[in-house]
């Protein structure tokens, strides 16, 4: 048996040409595929183009994670506590206004439009709504038209109670922090807002807002520099050249 | 045709970008700059208390218990006699101390309308006696004694004081070097109680005593207290302090005013004195003009 015989050498290679071809074909087609797809995909084509069928959309999600934390009372006399009922309304109302204040604005890139009424007593909601709106509403923003999260570590809750123990007022520190994906390129919209918030109810029981303490920074791409009427304002910023 | 178009731009894209990024390296903007980034700060506070001045009097008495029985050495004569002008609007206070020795409506010193009241209102008739001296409507009282001033004191952490001079008073038992001093419940009742240090005798200590009052407030200032603090600090003053006409609620409010305040703002000033009937003191000087410019607003510009 003569293995290395030229009949044999010469079918050996032509053998191994047309694995190569194939080979490279196959290459070439694959290449060829996944980037027509991935550049239709991107590209700003036909709209009746049967490319832009085949691609998926990925709707923008809104989540608002705000969380109840330790709850207690203090009190000037006979011991207070802050009952279950009383946490859940506070936490209520603040995702209530962090909703009207933060979320609405944002997504429709217009001024809050909610009814903070049921929020704010009656004298703490005229001062948030206008002296102090710029720092309490997030408006004058750029829109989000992406995912918008707004998340919090769990707010603390402290109730004061008078000397009968009865409870008059309770705390809230939330500290939140929003990130929304806006159409202005460069780093998404930032906000952070930390507050001390304290709650009073109303003739009714409602719980409600009587006196902030609010610190907001704002961050990210397109934002214009504002002149607010708040007790403190600063806005900086450069742009590269 | 529809994918070779895009295909084509893309790759040419793509490379473009690639051969930049490769030769140019990672864009990094210059030292010092930003790419369009703008931060924007705010704060607002809004504290729902009085937008209008009000008068408070604070009292410190030598009860040395709340029941009369056991402090036989004083009945609760108040010895600490303030008159608190709060202005929110303008962020500023007046402390107005009035000398025990001061005479009050009737011929009595001023410390004895608090204990000459028996079965009344022990407070409101102190307070009207101070108002009928001060001229001003004095809306909320506030009481303190000795055991519950030092355990106040001890359960905030203490005072800072910054002692104007040296004080040496074996009756008090205030021996204090000139500066700043941390002071516990028992030192700041020390230091509080002190006149024999003094030319000017209880002249000096009402002016301690109100000095004391700024000092806890900057000392508080200084721990930077949330909504939070100020509820505890409330509660603490609640248990210790009696009232009148002063809900927790006025209390929680009228402390975070107060909180905001630059102690800058607040002035302390004695109620000018002279000799009066017996050992009593009877307003002198421009005291008149010092109080009509205090009932104006709650705090003094030209005095």
């Amino acid at each position: 048996m003569d293995d290395g015989s030229p009949l044999r050498t010469r079918a050996h290679d032509r053998r191994a040409r047309r694995r190569r071809l194939s080979r490279s074909v196959s290459a070439v087609v694959v290449i060829a595929v996944f980037a027509a797809i991935a550049l239709a995909s991107c590209s700003g084509g036909d709209e009746s183009s049967d490319t832009k069928k085949a691609t998926t959309t990925t709707k923008a999600e809104t989540k608002v994670d705000i969380t109840l934390g330790p709850v207690s009372a203090d009190s000037a006399g006979l011991p207070a506590t802050v009952s279950a009922d009383q946490s859940q309304r506070v936490l209520d109302a603040i995702t209530t206004y962090v909703k009207g204040a933060l979320v609405q604005p944002l997504l429709s890139g217009k001024p809050a439009t909610a009814d903070f009424g049921g929020v704010f007593d009656p004298t703490t909601l005229a001062s948030a709504t206008t002296t102090d709106r710029a720092v309490v509403l997030d408006e004058g923003l750029p829109k989000v038209t992406g995912n918008l999260t707004v998340t919090a570590p769990p707010v603390w809750l402290l109730g004061l109670g008078d000397k009968s123990g009865n409870l008059v007022l309770i705390t809230a520190s939330i500290s939140l922090d929003a990130t929304g994906e806006t159409k202005v390129k460069g780093d998404p919209l930032h906000i952070e807002r930390r507050a001390d918030l304290v709650f009073q109810p109303d003739a009714s029981g409602t719980w409600k807002i009587t006196s902030y303490d609010m610190v907001v920074s704002r961050a990210g791409s397109g934002l214009t520099p504002t002149t607010t009427t708040t007790a403190s304002s600063t806005t900086t910023g450069a742009k590269k050249k | 045709m529809l994918v070779v178009g895009p295909l084509l731009c893309g790759l040419v894209l793509a490379g473009a970008i690639t051969v930049g990024w490769v030769v140019l390296g990672e864009p990094v903007p210059a030292h010092g700059a930003v790419w369009f980034q703008v931060t924007k700060l705010g704060t607002a506070r809004n504290n729902g208390g009085p937008q209008q001045p009000f008068f408070v009097l604070a009292l410190g008495t030598g009860a040395r218990s709340d029941d009369p029985a056991q402090s036989p050495d004083d009945p609760g004569l108040a010895d600490a006699v303030h008159v608190i002008g709060i202005n929110p609007g303008l962020k500023a206070a007046t402390i107005v101390d009035i000398p025990r020795d001061t005479e009050g409506p009737g011929g009595a010193k001023i410390n004895s309308y608090i204990v000459n009241n028996p079965g009344g209102n022990d407070l409101r008739a102190e307070a009207d006696a101070v108002q009928s001296i001060v001229g001003v409507p004095i809306s909320w009282v506030i009481r303190l004694n000795f055991p519950h001033f030092q355990q106040m004191v001890d359960e905030i952490g203490g005072i800072d004081v910054n002692i104007p001079q040296q004080m040496d008073d074996d009756f008090s038992g205030a021996h204090f070097a000139p500066g700043l001093t941390h002071l516990n419940g028992e030192q700041a009742l020390q230091f509080s109680r002190d006149r024999h240090s003094f030319s000017n005798g209880d002249l000096a200590r009402s002016h301690n005593q109100g000095l004391l009052i700024i000092s806890a407030l900057q000392t508080l200032q200084a721990k930077h207290p949330s909504a939070g603090d100020t509820v505890r600090l409330i509660a603490t003053l609640g248990r210790h302090a009696k009232l009148d006409n002063v809900s927790i609620w006025d209390l929680f409010h009228m402390g975070s005013q107060t909180l905001s305040f630059d102690a800058a703002n607040i002035k302390n000033v004695v109620l000018p004195v002279g000799d009066g009937p017996g050992s009593n003191l009877v307003k002198s000087g421009d005291a008149a003009g010092l109080l009509a410019d205090f009932a104006d607003d709650g705090v003094l510009q030209t005095h």
